[in-house]
């Protein structure tokens, strides 16, 4: 069976395709805005190319993430936390609970034993933005993404405001003015981003797990995943293309629609 | 309908309804009467009693501004804000004063400023500054009611004084307004108004047990409509008394012949909270779902509230009331019997931090809830206190609990409508509950 | 996350003329910003050469990159000033600056040089604040405010707001105006919250009959824009049965101050229209800088 899940979040939009429940091609691209059905369709054909398949193939296509509207070649549309949940199952078997710390949106669900679902968290307006503000902050001072945060670089708790992202940049930005090195401000930087996002696990009932499946962009981040480690008290799983893990799920929840 | 599992029928005294509200939204253009400010109709009751005054409560007016017409609401909200009123303050109380400032109304006509205010603390804290923006814009007269309350057991001795110095400040206020606006109080009309009220509870409360059947005879939107023509005195209390008793006769009907609100209904939930008023199309979106809202303590605690009966039937709380059937000869019998005999009553759910957290399971219970949804206002605080702490005491009693973000009913500006309805798929989702509907 | 929707174009010019050697005292202003950094060179009172660039990571370098920018190929070098005031957000890190100056003075300053001197409010529009600053009719600051933090950021969220869209930040303003009527606007409490909403605004949502056209869109961010600058305008300026009066002209500086999606709904809110410049506003701090140093030489 041949499956195809688009993921379409505020910053990327993510392609794969799986035979069989294997991942054969997958492909990355910016979302943009009016553009999206557009950029749905090339991330779409590029993921297809490096499958080396055609799309009357593919059984099914189905979409999620922000832009899960904007890709009107989808059959089926389900939810990130639905994504989340089947990619981390298919991705890491055994998985008991998924959280995903993207560009624009946290979430956090632990997987039921006879449902997909238990319960599940998503981060409130002042959690939005974590990815974002990662990158952002990476670009403006000019260290890549992967390596923001890295190293023995001292960092003062308090310097940067683990409340509120905005009020994050402002301070960055105030010990840059104060002559702070910047991947000092890097690592306040990402701490302060863990603690964010880590807020978003305080939702829920269940206790925490060592099968837990991190997903999404941040996963890159070597830093961020340690800090996030040491905010929630977990030790991750991370598979491989974690960042592809929405898609993936989104591809696996359109076997649901073909089912008789 | 995909998924009808019952009979639907839209209800018989709509029409009713809207009389009544018609002649409400007349009332306060009349320059013949006094016009005041007031809070929530059970502490402004008496203005019935009185030949030329009308209380005029702040919260429907910024609500209903925010649903008829948000571009002027939030002029309204702009021109309190550069006054120096926060923008956290209730969206209620921006709305309505705001237009105070701008000194029209939605639809160009003067501003109807009041005379007197009448507030009262309510723990949504910025109805601390309730009756301010007002009082400060022109010397008027103000009273202020008390709010009643402790926490812990119930301890006569300080019900008794409680009880005492509300009354008595109640009676205290209607000596002094008699004598500033030179109008007299007929204490006839305050022991029918009395009387009346009594009855409305009684009614209210039948409606509540009502909504407690599957599947629900009316929703809470249908409620929405309903549950400030209990408190519009002016219109005439009896003929409120007429509507609720015509309502809950009809209600009882439905009930028995299984008429549902939703014909779909295989999920209800409740709130905590009036919803954004510019928004309550998302209850007609959980309809695709076949979810059906039963509605809040809110919108049922101005009618008394339902319990758990020990023998597991549902009934109404048994908190001390006076006999109904009470004489009543002196002002003050008439103030006495209003308040009732619980200086607590009806509000512990909303005040006592420790009962609180707690006070929604057993609303979910009686109502035969399958999940709760929230709204987490930035504006009027006091309502988003406690509110986490509810939502993890249903979830770990087993209940489905949803929360989303906004900055108060009255007030559009943070409700990201976009994101509450992917919101709400997700939740339905999560419950493996797919659209009835092609979508 | 490809930037060139969201980098607006720097800005570089020196005057070839040598009336710099005739024309007494110059001086020079940076303003360091959070995100730009203007240099301007003035001699005798009037604009010999400026620079507007992104601030980066390094705000000396920033400084100082500017500076040698705006006096570029003029002849004019370091040596010739007088005296360099710095201003801005990293005014301590201007290591050739002899002196610093509030952005308030500078601003206020600035836009009498920019505007003239009919201008009585000027509204400061700049990548993390908004300041509002009324004036009197001489060149004194009467009165001043600036946003509550919860608006902070405005115009830096607008380049990542770009970025993400696929949409150049000098063209977002001018296509929200294509809108044949403005929807409600996104929400005004935070720009986080205005761009979450906004990003949500594309497809099809759910409970809409049509979906909003691109223009409309970006009409309903921008507006959310111009009604928090409205409130700190408003909350500094008389009031007239609740209309914002301004009294005298109104001028905008800062960054934002070239988008007219914003520019325009304020003066539309507002029933006026701001007085404009041949130079570019966002050099408004630069240059009252440059022009508060040269009075204290003088000894004024």
């Amino acid at each position: 069976m041949i499956l195809a899940g688009i993921d379409m979040g505020i910053e990327a939009t993510k392609a794969v395709v799986l035979r069989d429940g294997a991942i054969i091609g997958r492909a990355k691209a910016s979302t943009g805005g009016t553009d999206r059905p557009i950029q749905a369709r090339q991330t779409y054909d590029a993921a297809l190319a490096a499958a080396g398949i055609a799309a009357i193939e593919v059984e099914a296509v189905s979409a999620t993430g922000i832009g899960k509207y904007d890709v009107p070649f989808a059959g089926r549309r389900v939810t990130e936390v639905i994504a989340a949940a089947h990619g981390a199952g298919h991705l890491c078997p055994g998985a008991t609970a998924v959280m995903s710390v993207g560009a624009g949106e946290t979430l956090i669900a632990a997987l039921g034993a006879d449902r997909l679902i238990d319960e599940y968290a998503l981060s409130q307006k002042c959690i939005a933005g974590v990815g974002l503000f990662l990158r952002t902050m990476a670009d403006r001072l000019g260290i890549p993404l992967d390596l923001f945060g890295d190293g023995e670089a001292a960092c003062v708790p308090t310097a940067v405001s683990d409340g509120c992202m905005v009020f994050a940049e402002l301070d960055a930005l105030s010990m840059l003015n104060r002559g702070a090195e910047p991947q000092t401000v890097a690592a306040a930087c990402i701490r302060a981003a863990a603690v964010r996002a880590a807020n978003t696990g305080f939702d829920l009932t269940v206790p925490n797990d060592t099968r837990t499946v991190l997903i999404g962009g941040t996963a890159k981040n070597r830093a961020f995943v340690r800090a996030l480690e040491a905010a929630m008290g977990i030790a991750f799983i991370i598979p491989a293309g974690a960042e592809y893990a929405g898609a993936v799920g989104a591809a696996i929840s359109g076997a649901k629609g073909l089912r008789k | 309908m995909k998924g009808q599992r019952w009979e639907t029928r839209p209800l018989d005294c709509w029409q009713l309804a809207k009389e009544l509200r018609r002649s409400y939204d007349n009332s306060l253009a009349d320059s013949s009467i006094v016009l005041g400010n007031g809070t929530t109709n059970f502490y402004v009751d008496w203005q019935v009693a009185f030949p030329a005054i009308v209380v005029a409560e702040d919260n429907p007016i910024g609500a209903m501004m925010a649903q008829q017409n948000e571009a002027f609401a939030r002029k309204a909200r702009l021109a309190s804000e550069v006054r120096g009123w926060g923008r956290e303050i209730c969206g209620y109380h921006n709305n309505c004063w705001g237009a105070q400032f701008l000194g029209r109304t939605a639809d160009g006509k003067p501003f109807p400023e009041r005379q007197f205010t009448v507030p009262f603390p309510c723990v949504c804290d910025s109805h601390i500054k309730r009756g301010q923006q007002c009082r400060d814009y022109k010397p008027i007269a103000r009273w202020t009611n008390d709010f009643t309350m402790y926490i812990g057991e119930r301890d006569e001795k300080r019900e008794e004084a409680m009880l005492d110095h509300r009354n008595f400040n109640t009676l205290k206020q209607l000596n002094e307004i008699e004598s500033v606006f030179g109008q007299r109080l007929d204490d006839g009309k305050l022991f029918e108004l009395a009387r009346n009220c009594r009855l409305l509870k009684q009614y209210m409360t039948n409606v509540s047990y009502f909504m407690t059947f599957t599947p629900s005879p009316l929703s809470v939107k249908d409620l929405y409509s309903f549950f400030q023509l209990g408190g519009l005195a002016k219109i005439g209390p009896e003929k409120a008394v007429h509507f609720w008793k015509t309502l809950r006769d009809e209600v009882e009907w439905r009930v028995q012949n299984q008429i549902a609100a939703v014909g779909s209904e295989r999920f209800r939930w409740i709130e905590a909270h009036p919803p954004s008023w510019h928004f309550l199309k998302y209850y007609r979106y959980m309809e695709k779902y076949g979810a059906v809202c039963l509605g809040s303590q809110y919108t049922h605690f101005s009618q008394s509230q339902l319990e758990r009966k020990p023998d597991g039937s549902i009934g109404e709380r048994s908190y001390p009331v006076y006999d109904p059937d009470m004489e009543l000869t002196t002002r003050e019998d008439a103030v006495r019997f209003m308040t009732g005999p619980d200086a607590r009553a009806p509000h512990h759910f909303k005040i006592d931090e420790y009962l609180r957290p707690y006070a929604l399971n057993e609303f979910a219970d009686v109502f035969h809830a399958d999940g709760a949804m929230f709204g987490l206002w930035r504006s009027g605080v006091g309502c988003a206190v406690t509110r986490k702490e509810q939502a993890m005491r249903l979830r770990q009693a087993g209940y489905s609990v949803m929360c989303y973000e906004g900055s108060q009913p009255g007030d559009r500006v943070d409700l990201d409508e976009k994101r509450l309805i992917d919101q709400l798929d997700t939740w339905m989702e999560s419950l493996g509950l797919e659209k009835l509907e092609d979508v | 996350m490809d930037h060139k929707y969201g980098r607006w174009p720097e800005d570089v010019w020196s005057s070839h003329s040598a009336g710099w050697r005739q024309a007494g005292k110059i001086t020079a202003g940076i303003d360091v910003g959070t995100t730009s950094t203007q240099a301007a060179v003035l001699c005798g009172g009037a604009l010999y050469g400026y620079a507007n660039l992104h601030t980066g990571a390094d705000f000396g370098a920033a400084a100082g990159r500017a500076l040698d920018l705006a006096l570029g190929d003029s002849g004019m070098t370091r040596a010739d000033l007088a005296a360099v005031c710095g201003t801005g957000f990293g005014k301590r890190n201007i290591a050739c600056a002899d002196s610093t100056m509030d952005e308030v003075h500078c601003h206020a300053r600035g836009a009498r040089f920019l505007f003239g001197a009919g201008v009585r409010t000027v509204a400061d529009l700049g990548g993390q604040t908004v300041k509002a600053i009324r004036l009197y009719d001489w060149n004194r600051v009467r009165d001043f405010m600036i946003n509550d933090k919860c608006a902070t950021g405005e115009g830096r969220s607008l380049e990542v707001l770009c970025d993400l869209l696929h949409i150049s930040i000098t063209e977002i303003g001018p296509k929200s105006l294509e809108a044949e009527r403005d929807p409600e606007p996104v929400s005004t409490t935070c720009w986080a919250y205005a761009n979450a909403e906004t990003l949500g605004l594309f497809g099809r949502p759910e409970f809409k009959a049509e979906p909003l056209t691109e223009a409309e869109i970006y009409a309903s961010h921008l507006f959310a824009y111009a009604w928090r600058i409205l409130g700190v305008i408003g909350r500094l300026s008389p009031l007239d049965a609740g209309e914002i009066q301004i009294d005298g002209g109104l001028a905008f500086t800062g960054g934002l101050a070239k988008n007219p999606g914003i520019t325009r709904r304020i003066e539309r809110e507002l029933g006026v229209t701001a007085l404009t410049s041949r130079w570019d506003p966002m050099l408004a701090g630069a240059i009252g800088a440059a022009l508060l140093a040269a009075e204290q030489e003088a000894g004024e």
